[in-house]
């Protein structure tokens, strides 16, 4: 018998009630799909946001569709993160103008929370992970509050890096185990959904590639839609489909892989590789 | 949720004990060489040991000599626990835990003291009020106060138990006994039988047994009885996924909420149950005291109880049995100490020692200097875990 089954009277209210009300966000954005294309999963309408300092986005569209493995690019400071706080609807940046839609939905005056139980899931960046809990610990936080999860075994089944290290803290774990950590976590929540910030900054040549690889299974083979924001561009060329570039917090083009890896003049100038 | 590796399982069980953190010293430590249950349940097994060694200890010549503050520290240590599941556990530091413990105490007292039913089970409805008043005021203030701001969320708890503090003074109502307190009342007369040897004769103890634990004073096995089962359930709390989305609040509130964390109702529910279980201390310690005073209501009690949570070490539960132990150890060692026997010379420096509180700040300052997060319990954790390695090394 699990050690959740035994021990979770406390929490069998909490969880349950946010599982109700994940269900009632899931069922709201899935009837509210038919009136749209099916096909767009993400859909950002002229967005613009910023901090106290100032504005730092500035009319961002972005369309991610059904199954898609899209990256937002570009240089340090062009605003990327902002971007994702923004659709996942941190407390900073402020939305000032605009809209975000998921499955149709506009999602721009939801909690966090509840964009999660919607089926967003996000690996943020520096690979955060609660340090203090051990690597089971952590996925068993994300299976705790998602609406349909996965299976713990299931989940480790595929890192198995993960799998033999199930007790470790997670601060006691290379940035390389740290980043599959939040990847699993995110995963475990069986989202529609996966945003991605950064996975691979800091990360060792080797790992970026293990990195890349399991991105790319989770796209083709859990069929979750991925958006992720990087900057480093040879990793987004090796697994995404199209790549927004953002410059000075402008979307200057969406560009495919071969386009991007063709024009010089374009990466230079707007990526500076 | 469906687990189907069973062994694995019985793997994460054992960590799952101590919420707070550390538990890879301990798996891997002393525990992987005894049986599975021992390291599973080595939290209650822990607090029935307290429990059972706690007064026989304090009452040795050599340290206190007396038994009485056994059960104060056993009410003190429910009341440090309960504020750790909002301090240590979920990060929010109440500067007004003193309120929920008035609720409890003023409740139970009041109720004694002939203004509620008849007195056989008046205090226990006195009691029942005052840890729902705890819930409900917990609730309420939770849900206007947790989405403040650590900084205003201490200061708007300690301006309600400030405001509480003050109305208990000015007693509009003419029930808390204004600065007096109340005292006395009409304890019933089956609690008083706990409190001699009634029950001991009812029940055939073996006569070592009660030689050594000291079973004729019964009031403290009662008390000793209602602590194990509310420590028991903060336990269940703390170990359960809502007590591990606590410390993931703790820990990163932005992270947890992007999780499908309502962060929000999660700290007013561990406020209400923090409030509720600080209340059932403070009717314990209304009967253990036969009344209710001001100076638990007060802001020291507030401030002290942060500093024994800290002193013992706020991300472990057994942090709250570590400081409160310490503390009120050393108040009435150093308060009884009197003359300094060297043999061949006596000192008498109880005036000196008068002066605890000064020696107890300098205890707090190693404490914090040398273990700054982790306090008594963790410094004693991690030296323990190394003087373990260090024998199974010898041992291999």
């Amino acid at each position: 018998m699990s050690t959740d089954d035994t021990t979770d009277a406390p929490a069998d209210e909490s969880t349950t009630s946010t599982d109700a009300d994940g269900r009632a966000e899931r069922s709201q954005v899935e009837s509210e799909a038919q009136e749209t294309p099916p096909s767009t999963v993400l859909q950002v309408d002229g967005l613009d946001a910023g901090y106290e300092t100032g504005q730092v986005l500035f009319d961002v569209d972005v369309d991610v569709r059904e199954g898609e493995l899209v990256s937002l690019l570009g240089r340090n400071g062009a605003g990327k993160s902002t971007t994702l706080r923004a659709l996942m609807g941190a407390d900073e940046p402020t939305v000032l103008d605009g809209d975000v839609r998921y499955r149709g939905t506009s999602i721009r005056d939801w909690q966090p929370y509840k964009r999660a139980n919607a089926g967003i899931a996000l690996v943020p960046e520096k690979r955060r992970c609660f340090p203090r809990l051990s690597v089971v610990e952590n996925v068993r936080l994300a299976i705790n509050h998602a609406t349909d999860p996965m299976a713990l075994d299931d989940v480790l089944a595929l890192f198995p890096e993960l799998d033999d290290m199930r007790q470790k803290h997670a601060r006691n774990m290379s940035g390389g185990e740290q980043q599959m950590l939040a990847i699993a976590r995110a995963l475990a929540a069986n989202p529609d959904l996966m945003l991605l910030d950064e996975p691979f900054e800091g990360l060792a040549p080797y790992i970026v590639r293990r990195i890349e690889d399991i991105i790319a299974d989770i796209n083709a083979e859990q069929g979750i839609t991925v958006f992720f924001v990087e900057q480093n561009v040879a990793a987004a060329l090796a697994i995404a489909d199209r790549h927004y570039v953002l410059d000075e917090g402008r979307i200057v083009d969406t560009v495919t892989s071969d386009r991007l890896r063709e024009d010089d003049e374009f990466r230079q100038t707007y990526l500076g590789v | 949720m469906t687990d189907a590796n069973p062994t694995s399982t019985d793997r994460d069980a054992q960590t799952d004990t101590e919420r707070g953190a550390h538990s890879e010293t301990t798996s891997s430590g002393v525990f992987s060489r005894l049986p599975d249950w021992v390291g599973r349940y080595r939290i209650p097994i822990g607090l029935v040991l307290f429990v059972l060694l706690l007064r026989p200890v304090v009452a040795l010549p050599f340290l206190l000599g007396f038994e009485s503050v056994a059960t104060t520290i056993l009410i003190i240590v429910l009341f440090v626990a309960a504020f750790n599941l909002l301090f240590g556990y979920t990060g929010l530091l109440s500067f007004g835990h003193a309120m929920f413990f008035g609720f409890g105490m003023y409740g139970a007292a009041i109720a004694m003291s002939g203004h509620g039913p008849a007195p056989e089970l008046g205090f226990l409805v006195g009691a029942v009020v005052g840890v729902a008043l705890a819930a409900f005021v917990g609730y309420t203030l939770g849900r206007l106060t947790v989405g403040k701001g650590e900084i205003y969320f201490a200061f708007l708890t300690l301006a309600a138990a400030e405001a509480v503090y003050f109305i208990a003074n000015r007693d509009p109502f003419g029930i808390t006994g204004g600065s007096n307190g109340i005292s006395g009342g009409a304890q019933p007369g089956w609690i008083e039988s706990f409190r001699g040897e009634l029950t001991v004769t009812l029940i055939p103890w073996p006569d070592a047994l009660v030689d050594v634990f000291g079973w004729l004073d019964d009031w403290y096995l009662l008390v000793g009885l209602v602590f194990l089962l509310a420590m028991g359930a903060l336990w269940q709390v703390v170990r359960s996924p809502f007590g591990r989305s606590l410390i993931a609040i703790r820990e990163n509130e932005n992270l947890a909420r992007a999780m499908g964390i309502d962060t929000a109702r999660y700290k007013v529910w561990a406020f209400t149950i923090s409030g509720a279980f600080s209340a059932l201390a403070g009717a314990l310690m209304a009967i253990n005291n036969h009344g209710a005073s001001q100076e638990w209501l007060s802001v020291f009690t507030s401030g002290d109880t942060v500093l024994m949570a800290v002193l013992g070490g706020v991300h472990y539960f057994f942090g709250a049995v570590a400081g409160v132990f310490v503390w009120e150890f050393t108040a009435d060692y150093l308060t009884d100490f009197a003359v300094l026997d060297l043999g061949f010379i006596a000192v008498d420096i109880s005036r000196e020692l008068s002066h605890w509180q000064f020696l107890l700040g300098a205890v707090f300052v190693v404490i914090v200097l040398v273990s700054p997060n982790d306090g008594i319990w963790g410094y004693v954790r991690a030296y323990a875990a190394r003087g373990w390695a260090r024998i199974e090394e010898v041992l291999r």
